[in-house]
């Protein structure tokens, strides 16, 4: 029903067949919203693909932008071939080494490509897009994935979920992040939808009384702050969430404005969506997206494979098993054969406004401040705890939880101490049974 | 124009975080408070704050020194350096 196109390249040329407005937006200071038809987008893009391809770059590093200029960028290097490393511009200093340390791998994996006989391989049409990827440690992967992952990942989005002309989705979320390039830019431009580009952070929360969207991708801290202030507009009929689930409450209190909330679940890995929630009533049960057979493992861990996976990662091994990726998240089906996300398998904690706490690295440092040894993080309620094993000084801990969460960000701190009445469940190799203990705590 | 002395310009921000953030409306701030970890300020209420900030006292903060503010008082020094005559 819906074109799935196979390129970026076969993309933009479908552009040139189009009327509408393909891209709106307006300076952060300004009041006045300007347009570009999908015509005018098509024409902008190619003019620079051939500047792209005159500086005979290979390797990009783009500092991803709400503005007309980045969006051009990041498909005109795409069609020149050459790879994108996608970069948040609000990220400090450091993350410019690693993404040009990054950019580096990239270039010589690229150029070192061999066929069986030896020889280099020919150059690809089209580049790749490089995203970091916090995944299951802090310390970020790079994933290589590729425009036709990327435009089939659109594809099957829309096949659960259509937008089209007449559709504004606004794009606020960072370009830097799948989620975020898929659903509030890609997947509008690939069905005729209007993209409107968020006039950056300082009108975060407001961008939406501005450009009036129909479609709103978001997190869910950025749904509860636009809540809190009274920002969601009236034309919005679609929210769709994305990073860490809405909470149900959340969801009725936005249906009760006519607001439709839907939430995606994917990962950098499987350039975004691979399943995606239908039912209104039930907005944790999820629907596979086309083409993504889930299973779950004997333990309950999701796996996935997709034609939307990653090419891998650069400098790292990927964690497939016969072109399956194991995603690290904990799930059952249920007798409608709708996937339920019960936690996270590895030792992570996706938080409401989807960052993530590493939970080893907080029992570390608290060992370390303590001396108390039997510790576990989980999620309870919303918040991350710390549990601690029977008998631990629950003062001590108190004391330097305290000082700990002065250096972490309010959503990533730790809410609660609570002493356990046995020893934290582990395995005979000492590891501790995450999931079992956050089931305790339920 | 309106000129602040600093302790203007602290007590109105401080007015600012607490009501913009109800849940530190009870907490006792001064120069040395971290904001965004220790007084509870996450990232979003953070942007919020420096917008309202920047609104109220009619300055603007470039972003890439957004990250660079830790303290309510290095929050002030920002404010201050980008008020007329300072």
């Amino acid at each position: 029903m819906y074109t799935r196109f196979t390129s970026f390249r076969e993309l933009i040329e479908s552009f040139r067949s189009r009327e509408g407005v393909a891209i709106k937006y307006a300076d952060e200071d300004d009041d006045i919203i300007k347009e570009v038809t999908y015509n005018k987008l098509a024409d902008l893009i190619t003019s620079e693909t051939f500047h792209v391809k005159a500086a005979c770059s290979s390797v990009e590093v783009i500092r991803t932008e709400q503005t007309l200029e980045s969006v051009i960028d990041i498909f005109a290097h795409v069609l020149a071939g050459c790879d994108v490393i996608m970069a948040d511009p609000l990220v400090p200093e450091e993350f410019t080494d690693r993404a040009l340390m990054a950019a580096e791998a990239a270039k010589i994996e690229r150029e070192s490509k061999r066929d069986s006989r030896g020889r280099l391989v020919s150059k690809q049409p089209e580049g790749e897009l490089l995203f970091f990827t916090s995944g299951t440690t802090s310390r970020s992967k790079i994933v290589r994935l590729t425009s036709e992952s990327f435009c089939t990942s659109a594809w099957s989005g829309q096949s659960m979920l259509a937008c089209g002309e007449g559709d504004v989705i606004l794009s606020i979320l960072p370009l830097s992040h799948v989620f975020g390039f898929v659903c509030s830019l890609l997947w509008g431009l690939a069905y005729g939808a209007c993209i409107a580009l968020g006039r950056g952070v300082r009108h975060i929360i407001d961008d939406t009384l501005f450009f009036k969207p129909t479609i709103l991708p978001a997190v869910p801290s950025l749904v509860s702050a636009m809540m809190k202030f009274n920002t969601l507009n009236p034309q919005l009929r679609v929210i769709l969430i994305g990073a860490a689930p809405c909470t149900p409450e959340t969801a009725a209190v936005l249906r009760e404005k006519g607001i439709d909330v839907y939430f995606g679940y994917g990962l950098t890995e499987t350039s975004s969506g691979i399943a995606i929630t239908q039912d209104l009533d039930e907005p944790e049960a999820l629907y596979p997206c086309p083409g993504a057979d889930i299973t779950l493992e004997p333990d309950g861990e999701v796996t996935v494979a997709t034609p939307c996976m990653m090419q891998g990662y650069i400098g790292a091994i990927p964690m497939f098993d016969k072109d399956r990726f194991f995603t690290g998240d904990i799930g059952r089906f249920d007798e409608k054969g709708r996937l339920h996300l019960l936690g996270r398998k590895k030792d992570v904690l996706l938080m409401a406004d989807g960052t993530k706490i590493f939970c080893p690295e907080y029992e570390e440092e608290l060992a370390e401040m303590t001396g108390i040894t039997d510790l576990g993080m989980i999620m309870k309620d919303g918040h991350a705890v710390l549990i601690a094993g029977k008998g631990s000084d629950k003062e001590a801990l108190k004391m330097a939880v305290a000082e700990y969460n002065k250096t972490l960000q309010r959503s990533q701190q730790i809410y609660d101490v609570i002493i356990s009445d046995h020893e934290l469940p582990r395995t005979v190799t000492g590891k501790l049974k995450r999931y079992e203990l956050a089931e305790q705590y339920k | 124009m309106k000129k602040y002395t600093r302790e203007e310009l602290k007590d109105i921000t401080i007015k600012l975080i607490h009501d913009f953030i109800p849940e530190l409306q009870d907490a006792e701030l001064d120069e040395d408070s971290t904001i965004n970890t220790d007084t509870n300020i996450d990232s979003l209420s953070l942007i919020m704050l420096v917008t309202k900030a920047e609104s109220t006292f009619d300055v603007r903060i470039p972003r890439r020194e957004w990250s660079k503010i830790t303290t309510l008082g290095e929050l002030l020094d920002k404010i201050e350096k980008r008020l007329p005559d300072a």
